[in-house]
């Protein structure tokens, strides 16, 4: 049998059970979260301890979800690293229903800010092999120095209109490759990163 | 999200055996909110994650199937399960209720999990849903 909400709710009744189980939940959602955080950013274990300032197997007591030891130092230095904010406050038993019903690997994972939806949009982008572009020539990329041949040309597509932001300094002759739509409709800068396809994010 | 299966081992006289380990080991209010806790928490987890995170731990010593539920709590709860046996992708079968003293299984308990393990791939009808740990005896 799954547990269901009306199952807790029952359950809840027993002052000594529901506090029991509420402590065991959130020792078990936090070491849960951070193993989630770290997968989502593919960080090993050891690349999170260089972050907070511990050891590999300090992350790893962190992850297991029998621990039970939290401090909050530690946990807005786990906040810091995975970019994200640690939320920590009191809460009705009704909210831990939903706590409990909804635990998953999915609704554990939280973006970074710069990924953050809140902040910024995410576009596709293809890889069309359309033309053959120079960047010399090209308007659209008015730092360009260098007269080189850049292909294929990568396409943006949005929901609103964007503009390219084209940084020298940063990107990568592959990355070189971000076409807009009509220069008089955009708007917004995007983040040129270094992958060709894929998604990439546009700050509003 | 698709919650993985639980189920109960059935004993040869058809009584359930995780209900029955429970009962018998007299186990306190704040050790069944534990087990339900962990248990639920294992159907939404998927086996990599329950690995990770020490939720599991296994397989245990010459078994290459059991693994133990982990739970610290006033006793060393370790309940022993399977992934499947007949759906390993989608269920998870309890097989035997095991408290570790000392750091240690009860001797006999690895082997007599292996053994519920394979009477449930000879015959699936020795196991039935989870039944939940009632909150108290």
């Amino acid at each position: 049998m799954s547990e269901s909400r009306d199952i807790l709710r029952e359950e809840f009744h027993d002052e000594e059970y529901r506090h029991a189980y509420a402590e065991d939940l959130l020792n078990t959602k936090i070491a849960t979260q951070i193993r989630v955080l770290r997968e989502q950013r593919g960080w090993t274990q050891a690349d999170l301890a260089g972050k907070i300032g511990t050891k590999q197997a300090g992350v790893s007591r962190l992850e297991n979800v029998n621990y039970s030891g939290w401090k909050i130092e530690t946990l807005k230095r786990i906040a810091r690293a995975f970019d994200v904010t640690f939320n920590a406050g009191f809460e009705t038993f009704s909210k831990l229903l939903n706590e409990a019903e909804e635990f998953s690997r999915k609704s554990l994972e939280k973006s970074s800010f710069h990924d953050d939806p809140g902040f910024h949009e995410t576009v596709k982008v293809s890889a069309d092999i359309q033309a053959t572009i120079t960047r010399a020539n090209n308007p659209l990329l008015p730092k360009a120095v260098q007269p080189d041949t850049v292909h294929p040309v990568t396409r943006i597509y949005s929901t609103s209109p964007v503009r390219v932001t084209y940084d020298n300094t940063v990107t990568s002759p592959g990355s070189q490759l971000i076409l807009s739509s009509k220069p008089d409709e955009l708007v917004g800068d995007v983040l040129i990163q270094s992958q060709l396809e894929g998604d990439l994010s546009l700050q509003k | 999200m698709v919650e993985l299966t639980l189920w109960d081992f059935l004993s040869a006289r058809g009584k359930n055996v995780i209900r029955r380990w429970v009962k018998d080991e007299r186990l306190t209010t704040r050790d069944r909110a534990a087990l339900n806790q962990k248990l639920a928490r294992l159907q939404q987890m998927d086996f990599d994650l329950a690995i990770g995170t020490k939720l599991l731990a296994g397989p245990i010593e010459k078994q290459r199937h059991i693994y133990k539920l982990v739970i610290h709590g006033n006793v060393m709860l370790r309940p022993l399960l399977s992934r499947g046996p007949i759906d390993p992708e989608a269920e998870y079968t309890l097989l035997l209720g095991a408290i570790e003293r000392g750091g240690k299984l009860p001797r006999e308990a690895p082997q007599q999990a292996e053994d519920n393990r394979l009477t449930v791939l000879d015959h699936p009808s020795r196991r039935i849903p989870h039944e939940r740990i009632p909150r108290h005896s």
